[in-house]
């Protein structure tokens, strides 16, 4: 019994090796194919386009920054977003009609990525640019900035890109996938809550 | 223009060291649909044939209805991602219609509405959008299935169960007032947005005039 217990075992190793063949030699063909496939076009292409992602860091780096910021209020976690819409840009190789479509597109991109991590991120409450306002004596520049933050982030979005960048509320709402009304209203409750909050150091005009 | 907010975002920068950090990442991060030679147990092949499988049944039903889609609703914005594919209607019986369910909207609205839309994404979720003369809104929404449907990433203090008639709503707020309730029924999912905070008790007038 033990004799064909042995002989039932390593048939049927054998029998899995030999199973095993032909998927490595596809595996081997496999690898063969695709690196004939990366062509020196290939390299050259992806080359420009890690040009096109630097030219958009120099850009409008400090703008994605600073709205991924302003979602997040942590330096690292902006970063990340900063990279990752940088990252989307080379996957997706969008074609912009004009300098504002491209803004637009990354600033969109930037606030989808920060929305998504919001939830993720929710247990760090640690805010760097608040600590940096208070040990530099700019109890004013901290007063505002805790203002901005109590706001929830349907107006933090909004007030951002109106004061921030300039937008108009139009192109606000083609941003955030918002109607233009619903923007005009989350800035008018915006403006009022910081009103309440700061009073006279309300200058948010 | 705030000045003070200017020079907040001013200390926001991209250094020259997160500048390098992050081009030498993206110039490494793999930018291309991986194709990785996974080698898997045994067993765990069929598994994976079997997902291959299911997953092959669900493209050949979502890409004709997603491709049906986009075409029409092209925006003359062209590449701009996750342009939402919107329609505005001008009754909501246009919108039912289009929705091939039945909206009806907030018989008990906090205001009086001066302003209403009715809109629909992606043929699937219906809003109707009501603004008051005050600039005042209450945006209702309504689809099929049970999640979610409100698009609302506002992270709110307080979050409490309500039983208004037959439904359980998740309403969010400060404590003492809430700006978003979102519910369902079991086959739709229902959520209203203000732009304004009511009370909790004030809410369940709401969402019991909410069809």
């Amino acid at each position: 019994m033990e004799i064909t217990a042995c002989i039932n075992e390593y048939g049927t190793r054998l029998l899995s090796e030999i199973i095993r063949i032909p998927r490595l030699l596809c595996a081997a063909a496999a690898d063969f194919i695709s690196g004939s496939a990366r062509t020196a076009g290939d390299t050259a292409a992806r080359e420009e386009i890690n040009r096109q992602a630097e030219t958009i860091l120099d850009d409008y780096g400090g703008n994605i920054l600073r709205m991924a910021y302003s979602y997040l209020h942590n330096r690292s976690d902006a970063e990340e977003i900063l990279q990752d819409t940088l990252i989307q840009f080379i996957r997706t190789k969008p074609r912009f009609e004009s300098e504002a479509h491209k803004k637009a597109w990354l600033l969109r991109v930037a606030c989808n990525l920060s929305k998504n991590r919001i939830d993720y991120n929710r247990i760090r409450m640690t805010d760097e640019l608040n600590e940096e306002l208070v040990s530099d004596g700019r109890r004013d520049l901290s007063f505002v900035w805790e203002a901005v933050q109590s706001l929830p982030v349907r107006y933090r979005e909004v007030i951002h890109l109106y004061y921030h960048e300039g937008y108009r509320t139009a192109e606000i709402a083609s941003i955030l996938h918002e109607n233009e009304a619903t923007v005009r209203s989350h800035l008018e409750r915006g403006r009022k809550k910081l009103k309440d909050i700061l009073k006279e150091a309300y200058d948010f005009e | 223009m705030s000045k003070k907010y200017e020079e907040i975002m001013d200390r926001i920068t991209v250094t020259e060291e997160m500048r390098e950090r992050i081009l030498q990442n993206v110039r490494g991060a793999d930018t291309a649909p991986a194709s990785v030679a996974v080698r898997f147990p045994y067993l765990l092949r069929y598994a994976a044939a079997a997902a291959c499988f299911a997953l092959f049944i669900v493209c050949t039903i979502a890409v004709p209805r997603i491709l049906q889609q986009s075409q029409n609703n092209v925006s003359p914005g062209g590449d701009i991602q996750g342009v939402p594919d919107t329609a505005e209607y001008q009754s909501v019986q246009e919108l039912s219609k289009q929705l091939g369910f039945q909206i009806s909207g907030i018989d008990t609205l906090p205001f009086k509405a001066a302003d209403t839309r009715y809109l629909s994404y992606y043929g699937e979720i219906g809003e109707i959008e009501y603004t008051g003369s005050d600039g005042q809104t209450a945006t209702f929404r309504k689809s099929k299935g049970t999640d979610d449907n409100s698009g609302d990433y506002s992270s709110y203090d307080v979050t409490r169960e309500l039983t208004a008639g037959s439904v359980t709503a998740t309403v969010k707020g400060d404590g003492a007032k809430f700006s978003l309730a979102c519910w369902t029924d079991g086959t739709y999912a229902y959520s209203v947005s203000l732009s304004e905070g009511v009370s909790i008790d004030r809410w369940k007038t709401i969402i019991e005039g909410t069809h």
